[in-house]
Order: structure tokens, then sequence, then C-alpha cells
């Protein structure tokens, strides 16, 4: 397949099909690193803390979090909609970008995919805890019942959560697992013993044929079509939670825009974060290159300056609306008793990604990790202002409160983060990371050695390409 | 009939229906029975002689005798065995009975269900307090199923009969050895308990009686002695007075007779167009009390000046009586308000009143010397039916303390006080109390007073025994047992009856008082009065005759020696909070979490400071400080209180309960202690020094944000603006909408139902249940929140839940502040710098419940279908089907949902909740479902009794009444500030207030329609021209 050769290569270094089997298989193959079990036990523990908080939790009743008679919601459906967002970079880039035939997506796309459905077990965890009676939470769905005709209330925004979530979720696992059956099948052919064993029931018998290439080519992109339109309406339903109450500061129309996009801006910080210790720990610095962090930042970049111009928006709105409950929600979110969230979200949100605009800061390893984890941090607090800030004043000053979490609820914010890290490192060990076969895919096209080869044969000196495109103390990567 | 079937006939006349035949057939027999034949031989003939008449007239007369005579009438309340006639399972039975504690008066009837009573409501048939109840009255259901009661009669510490009882008295008097000994009690307002005690000390001649009230009115009945030559209280009549001022006299409080002077106050507050007026209601305060706070003009003094304040109010009516003037230091308040209150008040001459607080006869005979110059005496003030209550005479006990010490008097029987809390001198009374000779306490519980005593007799409960009350004269009560006694226990009365050997039941003492009053009414049948006065539970008799009662002239020495006050310095004021009163009842726990009206403060007592005051001494909300006057110190949090006066602090009795039930140990600090003791008990102690100590605690109140921030959701207006206009005020929002003919029209969703809607309309075909709320009646007592959670079984969560914000109250009142500077209105926190004194505010109080909207917010987002829609526009909440997503909580603009934290019923965390113990579920309504953790709830507008009222109506096949079907909150309400009823009934009292020009719904702009209106406030205050 031609490449040209003024895009710049998804793969450097020197490479072949069997490299890439080999630097990829090893992760499962080769014993964990220290980090690893140190990254584990750490994270393990924090999910015995989950176990912790969430017994006492069941036991005593929610009434040992902060939450009070006005401020009905707090850090747990914040986590809820936080760990949604974060869940949301993975379909994007499976789904949306394997439309869009985005090659670079290959390296990423497994990981993140792995990080969506951790992310989404995580949020699905407070719905189902943050009820008063978790153990008749099913009936939230349509279940046949002997009650007659009592059904669910389909008005209800909190119903719809429960179809996007539990479809999301579906959806992502399949398709993250259809994706991971050419790979397992692959260590399974490496593996010998129990290990061949188990790799050989979980690839479901996968043979490498062309027809099953053929097959797995399609279902992949009939995955994709489908799981497409989840993307922007799953946030989307996530934020009708707000949109469509009629809590000052939740009764917002631009909600499902401006929550898909922080969705988009936060699941990639998350990605980011997560792959830039992982191509370290895992030595993949030559699949996970550079080039796939620039990209991820430009994509933070739009994404943070939508979230900005919806924060923006909203505070005109508040202001055009003549309503003084809306007016006065917004300027509390900003100088009220919350000030410090609201401008730490502002700071994190709207302030960093804008540094992005640098090449030299894009291509920043550490900038990056310290800026995606400010990301992060920023859209948890956009989730609490949202939540705590417009609850704690509403309509009737007698019932304003202040809130603050309990140590179950911190404790369990801490847990949460446990549950995800152990699924992400148990994952890590007996997965592979990366795509092989896709990565494979696109090597003999944009693997660095492939482009030198294509620029030799054009006679282009890659050194004389504009400027722009390649900046000189980048040639490395091309040698 | 199916006219296909074949009819047949038995014979031919038949068919033709002939005359004969129909004759015939309307006969039984067919021929006519020889009976005289048969009968008429003997002396069973069918015609009777005169003597024959009179032989059945006396057979029958004897057998009717006789079988009437089968059984005595029980004369005893039973237990429960066996099922009595009146009672089903299921069904409430109401009893009349009277509340009387020495604090508080009430008629009342009480709710049994299944033989338990639970629940206290006001006896609308009293003259007195006209079906109002208060707080502490609805909250004395509880007292019955007490825990601490007191089982058995006790020796120190051990368990006696009644008998080892009776002996160890009768010991312990022995060996008093005829010394006098004094048996102590609060003001007795009850006849037959007067008579007995006469009788026993009758029969004991060395025994005394001294009555002893907590918060007493020495000074009223000393002044009233010199200046009427009657040591009494007159009645006041609020209902007759234009012009109302208040001097410190907390009167819609705890002042007299609270619940009877709201009903009387209320009735001029209430304005229509019909009734386009209303009363002026001054206050001068040093707090702010919730009486100063429905005033129209409120001025504030510093409390030591209290005295200087009336001779200068005195000098400025008598300037306009033309009478001499006292010579006393000039004061005068913020915007001249003695003089122009004087005005107002000379100009109502006649129909102006004039009640003052204080405990200093000096004083109040200034303030009987203004109302003889306001013509009060007569008209607002009647001296034909003078008060028995609070009878109590400081100078005595200060009397019986000396002659405890000197051994004069060598024994105390304390029945139903307890100095040794409520006194200043507390800890010297439990000393007297452990060594007197006779040394016997007669309480219902533990109190500090009582484990002081060697010998202890257990008392049954009000609503254990019979007993009467005349709290005004001629205004006569019955109280009768409601239960059957839970304890061996005595009423007063039956030990008075056992001591003085009579050998009388106690209910039989009671009906020949009452024999007594029927014979004095000329009741031919005493019978039929005994159980006409049993059913009302009231009787009213004839006035002792008071047109003797002459005022003796003013005498000016009263006001010598009153100086100019002192300017620096702090005063402390002590009151008593509406919800704990004296603090007797300190271990009842809703009591405890109800809201102060004011501070909104519940749990605990604390230094209420001026918003100046505190920001100068960099006081918080919370810091603690020592405050100490002579010898005695506490430490207390402060609580920054808006409309206090700079240079006074006040701080609550009733608080710092020893020896009582769980929810009252150690709550708050015992004030008492401050209270200057002597002939006239004071409150008012000047010089108090307050430090901060550094340490800091959280107040638990249920409202911190306390401005409206310039919200349209309180509404007033000022009655001179009302007459002009009677909408002033009530701007409400509309909608413009194009119509069909191309022109605009505004649409007011508040107005016309239904008219902006994306969503069908609902129907409601039979009832559409409402409320109206009117803002000039509430005073913001706080009865209606504590009648609520006794019919709706509201758990009690404690002081750190409440701090936590998530007391379960379904009825808050909320309570705003707006300062007043300069004739304008500082409503919004931002402005807070610049609110002056911070002495002058506005308060206003409006009652919140659910508001039942008809576009309910909440029912839209439950997921599972909880929360959902009555066909009369009620907003039902299905606990079964809750699973706590709290959305719904979220999505109410009123706030008014609660939800189930914790399990209240079980979690031993909340061991305040009286229905943690087998006793206290005794008190629950089985009406309304107790609910479990993880549940939401809210107020239902009282569903269970909207469907007995249906249910009576469809028994006696009729419609449902306007007025019939009452809401716990509007039944407490001794305001009778809440309407409930069909909005679908356009004759409805609500239906015509939801059309008064001052009715408006909360937030109604977000068109949720609700169904609870409010009556703007409108004060009577002159508007300020700016």
């Amino acid at each position: 397949m031609y490449e040209s050769p003024i895009r710049r290569p998804l793969i450097t270094g020197e490479t072949s099909y069997a490299k890439i089997t080999e630097d990829i298989a090893q992760t499962v193959e080769g014993k964990p690193t220290k980090w690893w079990y140190l990254g584990f036990t750490v994270s393990a523990a924090a999910l015995g803390l989950w176990f912790l908080t969430v017994g006492y939790l069941l036991f005593t009743g929610v009434g040992v979090w902060g939450l009070n008679k006005t401020v009905d919601w707090g850090w747990d459906i914040t986590n809820f909609v936080w760990w949604v967002g974060i869940g949301h970079a993975g379909t994007l880039i499976s789904a949306i970008l394997l439309l869009f035939r985005q090659k670079w997506r290959t390296a990423v796309n497994r990981s993140a995919e792995a990080m969506t459905i951790f992310a989404v077990i995580c949020a699905g965890s407070y719905p189902l805890l943050h009820a008063g009676r978790p153990w008749v939470i099913y009936w939230v769905f349509p279940l046949p019942n002997t009650y007659g005709s009592l059904w669910a209330n389909f008005n209800s925004p909190l119903l719809w959560d429960v179809f996007a979530i539990s479809t999301y979720l579906t959806v992502s696992i399949v398709f993250w697992y259809v994706g991971l059956i050419p790979d397992l099948a692959t260590i399974r052919d490496r593996a010998s013993g129990l290990r061949r064993k188990i790799y050989s029931f979980f690839s479901f018998g996968w043979n490498g044929s062309a027809k099953a290439w053929q097959r797995f080519e399609s279902v992949s992109l009939i995955l994709a079509g489908l799981a497409t339109p989840l993307v922007l309406s799953v946030h989307s339903i996530v934020s009708m939670d707000f949109a469509t109450s009629v809590v000052p500061g939740w009764h917002t129309t631009i909600f499902p825009p401006y929550f898909v996009a922080g969705a988009v801006f936060s699941g990639f910080a998350m990605v980011l974060t997560l792959i830039i210790i992982m191509r370290k720990a895992m030595r993949l610095e030559q699949y996970i290159t550079i080039n796939h962090i620039d990209v991820m930042n430009k994509i933070i970049l739009v994404t943070g300056s939508i979230v900005g111009s919806a924060y923006i928006t909203e505070f005109f709105i508040a202001w055009y609306s003549a309503v003084p409950y809306e007016r006065y929600a917004f300027i509390n979110r900003a100088f009220g008793p919350y000030w410090w969230a609201y401008w730490a979200m502002m700071t994190c949100n709207v302030i960093t990604p804008q540094l992005f605009w640098s090449q030299k800061l894009r291509r920043n390893i550490t900038a990056v990790f310290i800026i995606s984890i400010f990301v992060n941090i920023g859209m948890w607090f956009e989730r609490f202002v949202i939540i705590v800030t417009s609850l704690h004043r509403d309509y009737l000053p007698s019932s304003w409160v202040m809130y603050s979490p309990s140590w179950v609820e911190i404790g369990m914010f801490i847990g949460s983060q446990g549950l995800f890290f152990t699924l992400f490192f148990l994952f890590a060990k007996f997965a592979p990371v990366i795509a092989m076969a896709e990565v494979k895919s696109v090597a003999k096209s944009s693997a660095s050695q492939y482009i030198k080869k294509t620029a030799e044969k054009e006679g282009v000196d890659l050194k004389e390409l504009n400027p722009q495109v390649v900046v000189p103390q980048l040639m490395d990567q091309y040698e | 009939m199916d006219k296909t079937q074949p009819k047949y006939w038995r014979s031919l006349a038949e068919w033709q229906q002939e005359d004969s035949f129909r004759e015939e057939a309307s006969r039984e027999f067919k021929e006519e029975l020889p009976l005289e034949e048969i009968l008429g031989s003997g002396s069973l003939s069918l015609s009777s002689s005169r003597r024959d008449f009179l032989k059945f007239f006396g057979f029958g007369m004897g057998a009717a005798t006789l079988a009437a005579c089968t059984k005595t009438p029980v004369k005893k309340a039973i237990p429960f065995v066996n099922h009595p006639e009146e009672m089903s399972p299921s069904l409430a039975t109401w009893y009349a009975t009277t509340y009387y504690d020495g604090y508080d008066y009430a008629s009342v009837l009480v709710k049994t269900r299944e033989g338990r009573p639970i629940k206290m409501e006001g006896n609308s048939m009293s003259s007195i307090t006209k079906g109002g109840v208060n707080a502490r009255v609805h909250a004395s259901v509880l007292s019955l199923y007490d825990t601490t009661r007191y089982k058995s009669p006790r020796s120190g510490n051990q368990s006696i009969s009644w008998s080892e009882f009776d002996q160890a008295f009768a010991a312990q008097m022995d060996a008093a050895a005829g010394r006098p000994v004094v048996m102590l009690t609060h003001s007795v307002v009850s006849p037959t308990t007067r008579r007995l005690i006469a009788q026993t000390m009758a029969k004991y001649p060395n025994l005394r009686w001294v009555s002893y009230d907590s918060i007493s009115a020495s000074g009223m009945l000393e002044a009233n002695e010199a200046d009427f030559g009657q040591a009494a209280l007159p009645s006041y009549r609020f209902a007759q007075a234009r012009v109302v001022l208040g001097i410190d006299a907390d009167f819609l409080g705890n002042w007299l007779l609270p619940v009877a002077f709201t009903r009387d106050y209320t009735q001029n507050r209430k304005i229509n167009p019909d009734k386009p007026e209303m009363s002026r209601h001054i206050q001068f305060e040093s707090r702010l009390s919730v009486t100063g706070s429905n005033a129209d003009v409120r001025a504030t003094y510093r409390a030591s000046q209290g005295a200087q304040l009336v001779a200068n109010l005195y000098n400025a009516i008598a300037k306009l009586a033309g009478k001499a003037l006292l010579s006393v230091p000039a004061l005068e308040l913020a915007g001249n308000s003695i003089t122009q209150s004087a005005a107002a008040l000379w100009k109502a001459k006649g129909q102006a009143l004039v009640v003052c607080g204080s405990n200093d006869p000096k004083v109040q005979r200034m303030v009987n010397g203004i109302n003889q110059m306001l013509g009060s005496y007569g008209s607002t003030i009647d001296w034909s039916a003078p008060m028995s209550i609070r009878q109590g005479r400081d100078r005595d006990v200060e009397q019986l303390m000396a002659d405890l010490k000197s051994g004069a008097v060598a024994g105390l029987i304390v029945c139903g006080v307890n100095p040794v809390y409520d006194h200043p001198k507390g800890k010297e009374w439990a000393e007297l109390m452990k060594k007197a000779t006779v040394s016997v306490a007669f309480a219902t519980q533990p109190d500090e007073t009582a484990v002081c005593a060697r010998l202890i007799g257990a008392c049954s409960h009000f609503l254990e025994s019979w007993g009467d009350a005349e709290p005004v004269a001629g205004q006569y009560s019955l109280q009768q047992p409601a239960i059957s006694r839970l304890y061996d226990t005595r009423s007063l009365n039956e030990w008075l009856l056992q001591l003085s050997g009579s050998g009388e039941s106690s209910y039989d003492a009671l009906k020949s008082t009452w024999n007594g009053l029927a014979s004095a009414s000329g009741a031919i049948d005493t019978g039929a009065f005994w159980r006409t006065a049993l059913h009302n539970g009231v009787y009213i008799g004839s006035a002792r005759a008071g047109s003797s009662v002459v005022y003796k002239g003013f005498d000016s020495s009263v006001a010598s020696g009153i100086a100019a006050g002192k300017a620096d310095g702090l005063d402390l004021v002590l009151y008593e909070k509406l919800s704990l009163g004296n603090g007797a009842h300190a271990g009842n726990p809703w009591l405890q979490e109800m809201p102060d009206p004011i501070s909104k403060a519940c749990w605990d007592n604390y230094l209420a400071v001026n918003v100046k005051t505190a920001r100068e001494n960099n006081w918080k909300d919370g810091d603690m400080v020592n405050v100490k006057a002579g010898s005695v110190e506490v430490e207390v949090p402060v609580l920054v209180q808006p409309g206090m006066h700079p240079s006074t602090v006040a701080l609550a009795v009733g608080y710092g309960r020893n020896d009582v039930g769980v929810a009252g140990k150690g709550v708050g600090v015992n004030a008492f202690a401050f209270m200057q003791s002597g002939d006239h008990r004071s409150s008012i102690i000047s010089g108090v020094q307050v430090k901060a100590t550094g340490q800091h605690t959280e107040l638990a109140q249920t409202q911190t944000h306390h401005t409206i921030e310039g919200r349209n959701i309180m509404k007033e207006t000022h009655l001179d603006r009302y007459m002009a206009d009677h909408a002033d005020g009530n701007v409400r929002p509309y909608v413009t909408r194009k119509k069909a003919d191309g022109s605009y029209e505004k649409v007011y969703p508040g107005k016309s139902r239904n008219a902006i809607t994306l969503w069908q309309d609902r129907e409601y075909e039979g009832h559409h249940w409402a409320m109206a709320v009117d803002l000039n009646a509430c005073t913001g007592c706080g009865a209606c929140v504590v009648s609520c959670q006794v019919e709706n079984n509201v758990p009690v969560v404690g002081k750190q839940e409440v701090i936590n914000r998530r007391e379960m109250h379904w009825i808050r009142i909320d309570r705003y502040y707006a300062f007043v500077q300069d004739g304008e209105r500082i409503d919004k926190e931002t402005d807070y710098d610049r609110i002056g004194t911070g002495d002058q505010v506005d308060v206003v109080f409006q009652p919140i419940m659910c508001m039942q909207c008809d576009n309910a917010p909440c029912e839209t987002v439950c997921p599972v279908l909880a929360t959902v829609h009555s066909d009369e526009g009620l907003n039902q909440m299905v606990y079964n089907r809750c699973v706590g997503t709290r959305y719904c909580a979220n999505n109410c603009p009123y706030k008014v949902r609660r939800f189930n934290w914790f399990s209240y019923i079980d979690n031993p965390k909340f061991n305040t909740n009286p229905t943690q113990t087998d006793l206290g579920r005794m008190v629950l309504n089985p009406d309304v479902t107790v609910r479990a953790r993880g549940v939401m709830e809210k107020c239902t507008f009282c569903v269970q009794r909207i469907q007995a009222g249906k249910l009576d109506a469809k028994r006696e096949g009729r419609g449902v009444g306007d007025g019939e079907i009452k809401t716990a909150c509007q039944q407490s309400c001794p305001a009778g500030a809440i309407v409930f009823g069909d909005l679908n009934d356009p004759e409805s009292e609500v239906s015509r207030l939801f059309l008064n020009e001052r009715s408006y719904g909360v937030v109604e702009e977000l068109n949720v329609l609700p169904s609870v209106n409010y009556l703007t406030k409108v004060r009577n205050r002159d508007t300020v021209k700016s």
C-alpha cells in the first residue's frame, strides 16, 4: 500500500511482522515487570478499600455519605458521569476512527477499548450503589412482573440511562473482544500446555484463514457502524439527567453536545495518561510513538475548546434568559462558596489544553502527561460543579446547604480507581495491549523504515520537506 | 319482568281482578280469627280495665328496672381485654380532655386507636383555646410512652408498693412531729384538686401549700394587688384590640396563654376585601421573639432599660391624656417609636392594649397606669374573668427556702414541679430536699428534684387520670383518661384522697365538684349535665362577679429610682423557647428536634447575639463563649441573631437537664441558674461578661441561609397599598400568547391551570385537593411541624443528622430576614455589610409542605414510577416501589422530599427516635406506613385523613363537605392560617382563597402548578415614600 513520504511514521525503527508479534506478545508471555507488580498491588489495595466502603454502605445505608435533603447527589453521580466520560475515547477511537480510516488508531485502540469497558464498569457501580435500596434496583428494567400493569417510567431520563449505559457496555465488550480474537489466537499458537488450552478456548477456534479474516473485517465494520451512534448517544443521554430537570444550572439545552465533547476530551486525556505509562513500562515506544500522542493532543485541544466555549455560552444564556434563579446559579458557581471547584474546572479544562497549540508541548511526554492529569481533574470538577453547585442553592434560599463528602465517598472513589486499574493491569498482563494484527496491517505502509524506502524511491529528501511537517529535532525518528 | 314469560292465574277471579279477590288477597287470614271467643272467657280479655292497665304498667316498670340493675356502671378505665362496644379496630375513638402542666393549658381531644392515645388535637368547643394547641401539647402524647416513667412508687432507688409508700409517708410525717410540712405544687387550676388539697390540709394540720411557677407572674400579681386589690391576672382580649403594644411580652410564644392569644390576635390579622382592616401590632423588645417577628412595627431596647422604657411610654401617653408626667430620664427608640406608638395607642383609645413581660411589680404598675389611661379595662382587659394560671408568688418560695433552712419547715412534698432544676438556687433546693425530714416527690418520671427525694410517688400521666381545670374563672374543662394506667401509679387527686382518708375515688371526687357546677347552673338533670360535659370536655359557667374590681389610681412612686441605664457592657435576657418552654419536657425528642421558629436551631441552646456585636467581637455561629454573671458561668455556642439589640444577648432556659430521658440528657446548658432570685425573679441580668473560649461547635439548624436574595417567593405589601389595590405586591408571572384572531393575551400559569402545557391536560373529575396558607395569619409558631410529625410517624433523627441537614419534617416553616436600614430593605447576602446596627429586621414566615404540583417535576423523573399522580391531584409516594435514586428530591423546586438515609427505626445510632422502643412504638399512627431505609417520603396532604373523610361521607351517602377533612397541620394551627379543601368545589373556602387577589404560588413561573397557594403578607405599616 502506498503511503506518501510526507506522512509521519506510525511505527518507528526497524520493524517486521515477526518483530511486531515478538514485541507485543512478550507483554503477555514474559514475566511481569517490577512495575507491574507494584502497580497491581497498589490497585488491588485500593480495590480492597472499595469492597470495604461498599460493604459498609450496603450494610448501613446511603446516609454514610455526606448527602443531605437538598444535595441528593454528590460524589456518587459526579463519579458516575466522570467515569462514563472517560469511557468515551475507546469507542470513538475504535468506531469513528475506523470508519474514517485513521490508521494511527491501530496502536491505541485496544487499550482504549479496554479502558472504556473498565470505566463503564466503574461508572455503572455508582447508579447501582447510590440507590437507597440497591437490592431492588432491577426494578428499573422493564421486567414482566406480578404487579399487574406496573412498568418502568419511560419519561425518566434515568431509565434512558439504564438503556444507554447497558447498550454501550455490551457493544463495547463485543467490539473489544472481537478485535482480540486474532491476537489471542496468535498467543495460542505460540503457547503450549495449559496456557495454550486457555487461549485456545478464548480465541474461539480462530484459524487465520482468508475467510476468517474476511468475516472479521465485516464484523468489525458492522460493529463500528453500531457503535458510532452510541458514542454520541451515551453522554447525550447522561446529560439529559440534568437537562430535562427544573434545577437552575441543570436545565440547559446545550448539555448533550457539550457533554459529548467533554467526554471525548476526558476520555482522550485518560487514554494518554494510561499509554504514556504503558509504552514506557512495556517498552512499546516503537508502536505508540510521539506522533500518536501528538494526534491525540490535537483532539484534546479541539474538544477542550468546545467545552470552553460551552462554559461561556452557558453563562451568556443564563444572563440572556433573565431568569433570576438561572443567573444566580451561574454567578454562584463562579463566586459562591464552591468557587474553588469552578476555577479548578476552568483552569484545568479551558486554560491547560490551550497549551497544546504549541507543537513543542504536544510532543513533550512529561508536559502531555501532566496536562492529561489536569484534564482528568478538570473534568471531574466539571461534573462536581454541575451537580453540587447547582443543587446546593436552588430555588428557595431556606433549603440552601453546603455539601462535603464523607470518608466513605472518598474511599469509594479511590476504590473505584482501584477497581479500574486492577482490571487494567490484569488486562495488560493477559491480553495483548496493542492490536498486533491491526498494527501489522499498517506496518508495510506506515513504518518509518518503509516510508524512508518510498522517499528514496521517489528521490525525496525527508530533511528538506516543509519544516512545518517535519521539525528538525524529530528527524531522528526517521533514522 | 320478562314479557315473554307466560302468566298463570289461580282463578278467574284473580284474572279479572275482582274486588272480592283483592280484598281477600290483602288479608292475612281468610276469616276473622275468633280471638274474643277464645280469650274473652278469663282475665285475658282484649279489652282491659284501668286496674289491668295499672297491673301491666307496674309489671313493665318493675321488669325494666330489674333488667337495668344487672350491673353497676363501670367507673374505671379498663384495659382493652374485652372488646368494648363502641370501639372498632381501625376506627379512631376521640375523648375530650385537658392538658395542663403548670405551664401550658389547652383543652384537647385525644385520638385513640385500639385503645392507644396517638394524637392530640385542639378542642374547638373551648372558649379559651378555641381548638388551638401548641407544639408542647402535641408532643405530650409521647410522654405517656416515655420509658423513663416511674413504674411504681420508690423509696430511694427501690421499687415499693403503694401500701409501703403510704406507710413510709406516714412515718415521715410522724417524724415531722407536727412541725410544718410544705406541699409544693405549680399553680393549681383544678377546682377538684384545690378542694382535695384543702381537705388534706384539714387532715394534716401541719401541712401547708405553696405554689411555685418556674416562670412566674409575681410582678403582675403584686401590681394588680396594689392597683386593683386583686392578686390575679385579668383576661386579655386581643381580639378586641385595634392597636397592641407588647413590651418584651412574647404573647404569641410563651406568655401566659399563648395559644388563646394567638387565636384572638390572628383574628384581627386576617384581611380580605370584605374586611379590609387589621390591627396594628407594635413590639418593643430586646431580643427577637416570635411575637416581635410578627409585629408591624418593632423597635429594640437594651434589656436593662425596660423600666425606663415603660416610664417614658407612660409619659408619652400621659402627655396626650393631660396627666402628670413621671420624672424619669428620657429614652427614645429608633424611629421615635415611643412617641409614635403612644400616638397610635391614644388614637385607638378603648381599643388599645399594652402588655409587658416584666416580672417587676413597679413596671407592671406603670403598665396598668398606661392601660388605665387608654381605657383598656373593660374592653381589651377583662377583670370579669380572671385567669387562675401562674398564681405562684416568688416571695412565698423565697420564704419557704428560708424556713427550710432554718428548720421552721420540716419537710417538703414536691408535686409536679422541679425547683432543683428550674429555680435559680437549684443546688440549695437539692440540699434542702435531701435533708428535709419529710422528703417526698410526686412525679411521673425522674427529674432533678425527684431524684433528691427519699420517697417518690409515681404519678399517673394526665391521659390516665380524671381531673378538671378552671384556667379562667367560670370556664371549666374536664380531664378524662384515654387509657388505663400503664403502670402502678396514682394521680395527684387519688393520692390526696388517700391522704385525706375520704375513701372516695378520684372519679367520685371529680363528679361531686361537677355536680356542684351542675346545680349552680340550675341543671335539673345532673347526669345529663355530666355527660354533656364529658362529651364536650368544656363547660362555661357563670363568671365570677368582677364588677367590683376598680382601679385605685396611679401611684407615681413606682417610677422612683429609675435611672438612666448603663451604656456599656452586655445584658443577658433569659427566655423560653416555643419548643421546650420551661424545660419540663426536655426529654421529649419531638420537642428537641423542633426547630426554633426564629433561629431554626434545635437540640441546643445558644447565646443569641446581635449581628454587629458579633462582628465586632469576631464571634461566628458556633463559636463557644463563656458567659459569666456573678458566680454563675456557662459555656455555650454563639448564634448570630438578626434583630437582637446590640447590647443584649439572649439565652434560652429549658436546656441542660440531667435527670431526664435520653433525648434531653446533657442537651445545652441550664440557664435558670442565671435568673435573678428574690421576691421577683428576673430574667434580665445586666453586666454579663462574654468571652470567646476559642472552641467551636456546630449548631443544628434546619435553615442556614436567612435572606430571600430578592426572589419573588415571599410576597408582601403594606396596608395602605393593599387598600388601594388588593393585588398589590402580588406580581404573578405570565406568558403572552397569540390568539386565533391575531391579538395577544396574557396567560397566567398560576391562575388558569393547564393554560400552558405540552402535556395532555389532567382531568380531576372528583376532588382536586388544595391548600391555601395565609401568610398574614401564620405566626411561625411551629405547632404544625410537631403535629405533622405525630400524625405521620415522622422519625426523629437527632442532632448530628440535623447538622448534616437531614431532618425529616414533612412541613417546615421557612423564615427569612430582611434588614431595614434607613427605610431600605436589605435582603441579599451580598449587601450584608450595609446592615448598620442589625437590630432592625423584618421577618417573614412561610410554611412549606409538598405542593402536590399538578405538573409535578418529581413524577416525571422517577425511573420506577414510585411517585405518581392521583386523580384527585395528589402527588403520591409509593414507598414499596421506591428504589431510592433521590432524583425526585433533586428535581423538587421546593425541596420538600425527605429521604430515609438510615433505618431510623432500628439503627442504634438514632436512639432518640421514640419508635426504637416497644413502648415508644405505641404512639405510631397505624394509618401511616413507617418508612424503611432507602425510600423517599414527603407530605401527603394527610392522605389517610382524606381517605377517612371520604369513607365517612360515603357511608353516610353524601358528598364530602367543605372543611370536613382537615390535615394535621391545618388542624393544629392556632392561627387558622392553613385552609385545606377541594378546588373542584367552587364554593369551598380554598377555592375562594385561590381566587383572592393576594393568592399566589411559589415559583409558579415553572408552571409546575402547585396545589398550595399563599396569601401575601400585609403589614400594617405606613409606606415609606422614597
